[in-house]
């Protein structure tokens, strides 16, 4: 059951020492408000959409930020454009599709219509009936437009923010973090499809299971079972050194000779050591980029991760619902130029992740043991994060929970829990 | 020429089967209700209307259905969960060769371990059957389902 810290407590929250969080993050309810205002509201920026998805000139998704609707359009005159899903009259949701493409847009309450800009157009009976009534003589349609919201597009990503003060969206993704989305969105991507996952447990529940390669191999056992393994594997674990919030994970096998050799011969190359799969097709992978990671897995703070496994590409975009429920939304794509053959290995390998994913499932599984159990947790109770914390070389390891303790000392900070507090 | 009420009578054992294969918990049958180079394939609603390929889970032969169930059994981890099928509106839509193409409609509650029920997935079954000896096997199962929002995870196939 869901608790509400009186303003006084959240302020002296008490952190443990040794890394970890008090469980009260993943079941309070002022926190989770706390969250929308300061984090969502804050100066950060949302993954809304592939551009691809919004192609066409007319062409809107709606989505949220944090758990504020909001509607992307691409507009007649080729820009992106963002509002609140909000009718500026009485509050009504005005855009009621998931996606579509339209050339106004109109809340059914009161047929109040606003272009794609969101910019109000039109009022019923603004000048009344038979001469009665109506809206007041200085209604300006100019003051009641939906609420903007800012909108910026990288590499075919689109995305959003609440915030006035958010930093433009590269320096907000940062020197480090920007190699790594520069190197999946190297070329147009297209947009394939969405599988969405709700899951009973808190939000930041899943970012650290993002930022935890520790639980991998223990956890997502269909590698080990079926004996697939690489020998050599090269991992990397980087944090955005800045604050905490984004990190990266990353497997690479090390090619032997034969790997190599297969790569040239045919470009693809199946795992081939004591395999017991009945059919070997679901593990086809083809080398496409420079250094071909098995797994990249990219953290964006605070609604985005980006998904290179084998050949399934995917933005997942985390939505917190309420203090004990997320939504997690797999958008899927490949890009422009596959050739028929990999676009099918792309369809085929998103039974790798997803919803009903074998090294995906999983998580939202563990996610939902842990809010089951800390929902229950008296004000004092905590976990404890404390794997990898001495190793000199941090972003070479994956037996590290490094990336958990960078994202709460970041959280801290966001919400105003200093660090030592 | 209107398919005869055997041919009818036949698909409908053939879905009582399935479902009771599945909902028993009997997962090693489940691949043999497939010929060999048979699919299963699942895909949300919210993609096949638009024409998005994306597949929630796509199985394009009965090895890869036997791996997905040794899978099932040995290497993921999920709540320990039983379904129970209700199906409706079948329908032969074409027969052709060989291929008898069905479709219908069908609901799937879910009872968790500690004994909540709750409806877990609505959706359509597009079938093309064809005959392996006696039997009547599927060439094809796609699944449309309309639940597009998985509750936790999808682990058992419907």
């Amino acid at each position: 059951m869901a608790s509400v810290l009186s303003e006084s407590e959240l302020d002296h929250l008490p952190w443990p020492v040794d890394g970890g969080a008090p469980y009260a993050v993943f079941t309070d309810e002022a926190i989770f408000e706390r969250e929308q205002e300061r984090i969502y509201h804050g100066p950060t920026w949302h993954f809304l959409a592939l551009l691809d998805e919004i192609k066409n000139p007319s062409d809107f998704k709606s989505t949220y930020i944090g758990t504020t609707p909001v509607v992307v359009t691409h507009t007649r005159d080729g820009e992106i454009a963002g509002w609140i899903n909000r009718c500026a009259h009485r509050g009504a949701i005005v855009c009621r599709q998931l996606r579509g493409n339209a050339a106004s847009h109109r809340c059914v309450y009161h047929q109040w219509t606003y272009n794609q800009r969101g910019e109000l157009k039109g009022v019923p009976f603004r000048a009344g009936l038979n001469d009665k009534a109506g809206m007041p003589e200085d209604f300006s349609l100019a003051e009641h437009s939906l609420t903007p919201i800012r909108v910026t597009e990288y590499r075919g990503l689109v995305f959003g923010s609440l915030s006035q003060d958010a930093p433009e969206l590269t320096e907000y993704i940062g020197d480090e973090m920007l190699p790594w989305v520069d190197r999946i969105f190297s070329k147009p991507v297209e947009y394939l499809g969405c599988t969405r996952q709700y899951a009973h447990s808190n939000w930041k529940l899943y970012y650290e299971n993002v930022k935890d390669p520790y639980h991998a191999s223990l956890l997502h056992l269909f590698h080990t079972s079926f004996n697939i393994y690489r020998s050599n594997m090269m991992g990397r674990s980087i944090v955005d050194s800045r604050h905490g919030l984004h990190s990266i994970i990353t497997s690479t096998p090390i090619e032997d000779e034969a790997t190599k050799q297969a790569y040239k011969d045919e470009g693809i190359t199946t795992y081939k050591e004591n395999v017991a799969l009945q059919d070997m097709s679901l593990l086809e992978t083809r080398k496409e980029y420079e250094e071909q990671t098995s797994n990249n897995i990219h953290t964006l703070f605070p609604s985005m991760v980006i998904q290179q496994i084998h050949n399934t590409l995917a933005v997942r975009q985390v939505l917190p619902k309420s203090t004990d429920e997320f939504e997690l939304v797999f958008h899927f794509f490949g890009y422009a130029d596959d050739d028929p053959q990999l676009r099918a290995m792309r369809i085929k390998q998103a039974n790798l992740a997803g919803p009903a994913g074998y090294i995906s499932m999983e998580d939202t599984e563990a996610t939902e043991l842990v809010q089951r159990a800390v929902s229950s947790c008296a004000p004092g109770d905590a976990s404890y994060v404390g794997m990898g914390d001495e190793i000199q070389d941090r972003q070479s390891s994956l037996i590290t929970e490094n990336m958990i303790r960078s994202f709460w000392a970041g959280y801290r900070d966001i919400m105003g829990w200093s660090n030592g507090a | 020429m209107a398919p005869d009420a055997a041919l009818y009578f036949e698909i409908d054992r053939l879905f009582a089967d399935y479902c009771a294969s599945l909902d028993e918990g009997d997962l090693n049958a489940w691949p043999e209700f497939f010929v060999d180079d048979g699919s299963y394939i699942m895909v949300a609603r919210e993609n096949y209307d638009h024409g998005y390929e994306i597949p929630l889970v796509y199985l394009d032969s009965k090895g890869m259905m036997q791996d997905r169930v040794f899978s099932l059994s040995n290497a993921n981890i999920f709540q320990e969960h039983r379904y129970r099928h209700a199906m409706s509106g079948v329908r032969i839509t074409a027969i052709e060769d060989d291929v008898v193409s069905v479709s219908s409609s069908y609901i799937v509650v879910q009872t968790l371990l500690e004994g909540d029920t709750s409806i877990y997935q609505a959706g359509s079954y597009y079938d093309k059957l064809v005959r392996e000896g006696d039997a009547l096997k599927f060439k094809e199962r796609f699944v449309v389902y309309d639940t597009s929002r998985v509750q936790t995870l999808l682990a058992t196939p419907v």
